[in-house]
């Protein structure tokens, strides 16, 4: 089994390291890095600029392009939400929590470096995964129905309490906002809901707009603000560069991250979203210092970042061993392949290996050539950051508006980019977690949809749930997730009595 | 005058015909070809589907695209837009209402895309767009877990009245064909059926591999290659299936009712001008005569459909009639 | 405040019927937990309100909140309704004068030489390198072609 791996994998590289192939990943991640740091134009975005040009290309080299722009788009992605509180796409958004309050200290270096060694290192084992698990990984995901999945929200939305810090209350009233906005639109039954005779509000409201309106436009008032205040007067200098220590102590951040991030991915319908936050949620249940994350801790950067990676890499399984699109990226390269006459499905791997394996192969190039690309991109990046705050303010502004003008060309978007910005600065300045918001959107929509299918499934028979394992495991990693904090909490602070008694 | 002055007359006067000259190129440049063949597409040509990639209408524009660039029929590129989301609206409003008049813009046309806007009492009927031509139609099959006991369409219905609304059926947003079928079934057969929805046929099909639900109805392009992998079974087909032989159809299993025209078309927006609509006609006109469409046709089990430009108008208003008459009986539509 | 809004979010989905008859959970359902989930906590939150200024991050304190603070904001809400009707350049062009003006750069001829520079790389950069469609007006639409 292990030979006829390493055997198929050989193959694959013969077809990825022709050099028109590895001439394809550079420019497929260099372009894919460009377009990933616009906001709102993800690694979707990417992809469906680069596929018309694909088509002309034999099939493993389009598919190459096509994986390396992907990513280097969730690449650069994390570097706006580090440098400028700006997420690239919606898995980037939890790195703008620590990665961001990093870049205030003076620590964007760093917060970029381990971005980039820890997607790699996560692409890579995300990759080693599939290869190796792929067949068997996926016909265990298909046990994951709609129970499974309203399990596996629940457990997500349990992470709010570590995006909150000390104001569970807020945290929890922040998350119901995000619930709210996630039910707006044309429900799973065609019912439309708060739509107020809005067509564009019939798909409900642009994910991005409130997204980059709650995190960057509300930086940009508070930026604004500050310099007004005489507050942000002097250039903070900047290190470009890790050091080994720090490495060494975000390694396990990276591993447990790029754990949950593959399993996560590997779901149809969970993505590189939701696998960041439960990442970045169980580092800071296990880690001994809770208190410091959300104030530039580098596990906070580290595990979401591996996460989606790896998610990245799961996402991939669905795909190629099922023919099934597990998130719009992946839809996109499925559109790809039919397109060059490859169809995927259950008989991909048998009908077409060197696709396949030319396109594992090709990742983990892919990943190595966006190390090697972005590790020295740090310092040009970093330089940004010292750039007069008056003209990066007003340029983030008009980004913002171009990449939520993008999704769907609807000005109402872009006022509710403005709307969500003003409140981003209210419940800043009130001492309301902005994150669970998005956590609630995420995360809203799907359970609801979860629940409701696993109510007509079982025609309300209330033990139909409780007969499946998966949902059990989900609930008991739930109630462990609330609890654990508490339990931890008594015991360090007995543990503190008995010190100073 | 010093000569000094004469050049610079002259290079002033230069000037002046240059820009002039400019000028004209630039007005010929926007006015465009309006070439003297009839009209052409003179940019390139957006197609777009309401569904994701791999679904049904998608592949059907995409082989389109692909004969279309193969041949030269077309002297522009053509590419494939998914805009996915509120049961299709969000394609719709696209089309027919961002790019009004746009001859640049086509749309792939389905069943539910004409009942969808029927059930949601929508502005946008089949009126906003200007029909093309209805190319092929396309058979719904019922598929099962190839593991589950449901050998034939008998065994499913009676297993549903033994258990009334605990045999699922798994399909996309309900309103949809596959819904439609389904319900059109279970009147007729006297059972109760409960149907799962989910975000498209594909979640659908992924949760008949997981074995959460027991059948969906689904076209044959969509889940042959599980078949083929001996995942699935087909046990029932609307009509007879070239590359299936051995399935049943409904009628010859005992359950004779009339199924929808599962067509597959083109449309576009409304506000073109005539001979751009007359253009793509010719254009998908062509394309029937190709071996490449008759090849897809065949490794699709698709139907031909030959129906264009005001026969198709003409039926398309029937179908909608029909429709609705359809959905006030089974009582979707109050 | 937030309460309000609960309150007419509550009311809304009261309204909603499940149109699926298997349905057993409306379009209602998941809205009415919401807004009563909010409700409590909102409740709880107005009781306990000696904590208010709990959750403040450190700059966050230290800012007061001046109406001139929201400019730049304001300019960006004027922008985005605009948009569609004057068109990216102009509008992109009027939008960076402003903030750059406001944000400290003294001399107005600086603030529009940079606009009008940042506007036009941005533009080419977007609709010609990259095919993204940037907001035009009907009179542009002509003119560009």
């Amino acid at each position: 089994m292990l030979g006829e791996v390493i055997h198929n994998l050989g193959v694959g590289f013969a077809v990825a390291l022709l050099p028109e192939n590895i001439l394809y990943a550079f420019v497929g991640s260099f372009l894919g890095t460009i377009v990933g740091i616009l906001p709102g134009l993800g690694p979707a975005g990417a992809m469906a600029m680069i596929l018309p040009a694909v088509f002309t290309l034999h099939p493993a080299s389009a598919i190459i392009m096509l994986a390396s722009a992907y990513a280097g788009a969730m690449y650069g992605g994390s570097t706006t939400s580090i440098l400028l509180n700006v997420p690239g796409e919606n898995a980037s958004v939890v790195t703008c929590l620590d990665g961001y309050q990093m870049a205030l200290q003076g620590r964007a270096g760093p917060a970029l470096c381990i971005a980039a060694i820890g997607s790699f290192i996560a692409g890579t084992m995300g990759i080693a995964g599939l290869m190796l698990f792929g067949p068997i990984i996926s016909k265990a995901a298909l046990s994951f129905g709609s129970p499974e999945y309203f399990a596996l929200m629940v457990f997500a939305l349990s992470a709010v309490a570590s995006l909150s810090g000390d104001t569970i209350v807020k945290g929890l009233l922040a998350m119901t906002l995000g619930l709210m906005v996630a039910t707006v639109g044309t429900d799973m039954t065609g019912v439309r809901r708060y739509c107020f005779n809005l067509p564009d509000l019939l798909d409900g409201v642009e994910f991005f707009a409130v997204t980059i309106g709650l995190f960057a436009i509300s930086e940009v008032i508070i930026t604004t603000a500050e310099i007004k205040s005489g507050l942000r007067k002097t250039v903070i200098k900047h290190k470009i560069f890790i050091s080994f220590k720090e490495f060494l102590y975000s390694s396990g951040a990276i591993i447990r991250g790029s754990i949950i991030g593959f399993s996560v991915g590997v779901l149809p319908g969970a993505g590189a979203g939701v696998a960041s936050f439960l990442a970045y949620s169980f580092e800071t249940q296990i880690s001994r210092h809770p208190e410091k994350f959300g104030k530039g801790e580098i596990k906070g950067v580290a595990a979401p970042e591996s996460a989606n990676n790896a998610a990245s890499a799961g996402a991939l399984i669905p795909m190629l061993t099922l023919g099934v699109p597990g998130s719009g990226t992946t839809a996109i390269m499925l559109a790809a392949l039919m397109g060059l006459n490859v169809n995927p499905g259950p008989l991909l791997f048998s009908s077409r290996p060197d696709v396949v394996w030319g396109l594992i192969a090709a990742m983990y190039l892919g990943n190595i050539i966006l190390l090697i690309l972005n590790l020295p991109l740090v310092g040009i990046f970093v330089r940004i950051l010292y750039l007069p705050l008056k003209y990066i303010l007003p340029l983030i502004m008009i980004l913002a508006v171009l990449g939520v003008y993008s999704a769907n060309m609807a000005v109402l978007d872009l006022v509710f980019l403005c709307l969500f910005g003003l409140l981003g600065y209210y419940m800043r300045r009130n001492g309301y977690p902005i994150a669970p918001v998005i956590l609630g959107i995420v995360l809203g929509g799907q359970m609801e949809v979860a629940l409701r299918q696993t109510m007509i499934m079982s025609q309300g028979q209330p033990f139909f749930v409780f007969e499946r394992p998966i949902v059990i495991f989900f609930l008991v990693l739930t109630l462990i997730s609330i609890f654990l904090p508490l339990i931890l909490k008594h015991f360090t602070k007995t543990q503190i009595e008995y010190d100073e008694a | 005058m010093t000569i000094k002055r004469k050049e610079n007359i002259m290079r002033k006067n230069n000037a002046k015909v240059l820009l002039v000259c400019l000028t004209a190129v630039l007005f010929i440049c926007w006015m465009g070809p309006s070439s003297a063949f009839g009209w052409e597409p003179s940019k390139p040509v957006e197609i777009v589907s309401h569904s994701s990639a791999g679904t049904g209408g998608d592949i059907f524009i995409r082989t389109l695209s692909d004969i279309w660039a193969k041949n030269k029929f077309i002297p522009v590129r053509t590419s494939v837009q998914n805009i996915t989301g509120a049961r299709g609206d969000k394609a719709r409003r696209y089309i027919a209402v961002k790019n009004k008049g746009n001859p640049h813009y086509l749309f792939s046309y389905v069943p539910s895309q004409l009942n969808t806007p029927i059930l949601d009492k929508s502005d946008i009927s089949h009126r906003s767009f200007v029909p093309l031509s209805l190319m092929a139609v396309q058979t719904p099959i019922l598929v099962v877990h190839n593991e589950s006991p449901y050998k034939s369409l008998s065994d499913l219905i009676e297993a549903a009245r033994k258990k009334p609304k605990q045999i699922t059926q798994g399909g996309g947003s309900y309103g949809n064909i596959a819904s439609l079928v389904g319900k059109m079934l279970m009147d007729h057969a006297g059972v109760t059926i409960s149907y799962v929805p989910y975000k498209g046929g594909g979640e659908a099909t992924v949760a008949l591999l997981g074995k959460h639900i027991d059948f969906i109805i689904e076209n044959v392009q969509e889940v042959r290659e599980h078949v083929k992998a001996g995942n699935f079974r087909i046990i029932a087909a609307t009509d007879k299936l070239q590359s299936f032989p051995a399935v049943r159809t409904f009628k010859e299993q005992g359950y004779d009712f009339k199924t929808i025209t599962q067509f597959l078309g083109l449309v576009a927006p409304q506000g073109i001008p005539a001979e751009a609509a007359a253009y793509y006609i010719k254009l998908l006109e062509r394309t029937r005569g190709t071996t490449e469409w008759k090849s897809y046709l065949e490794r699709n089990d698709l139907a031909e459909f030959s129906v264009a430009g005001d026969a198709m108008a003409k039926f398309l208003d029937d179908e909608e009639l029909f429709y609705l008459r359809l959905n006030k009986e089974i009582g979707l539509l109050k | 405040m937030f309460g309000l809004v609960l309150v007419y979010y509550l009311i809304e989905a009261l309204k909603m019927t499940p149109s699926l008859e298997v349905d057993i959970i409306g379009p209602g359902f998941f809205p009415k937990v919401i807004g009563v989930f909010g409700l409590i906590l909102v409740c709880i939150l107005f009781l306990s309100s000696k904590d208010s200024k709990k959750g403040v991050g450190e700059r966050e304190k230290k800012i007061s909140l001046e109406y001139q603070h929201l400019t730049p904001i304001l300019l960006l809400l004027i922008y985005v309704l605009t948009l569609e009707k004057i068109g990216f350049v102009l509008g992109t062009f009027l939008f960076l004068s402003f903030n750059l003006k406001f944000l400290g750069v003294e001399k107005w001829t600086r603030s529009l030489i940079v606009s009008a520079v940042i506007t036009a790389v941005i533009y080419i950069l977007f609709n010609h390198v990259m095919d993204v469609r940037t907001p035009e007006s009907d009179i542009f639409q002509g003119l560009m072609g």
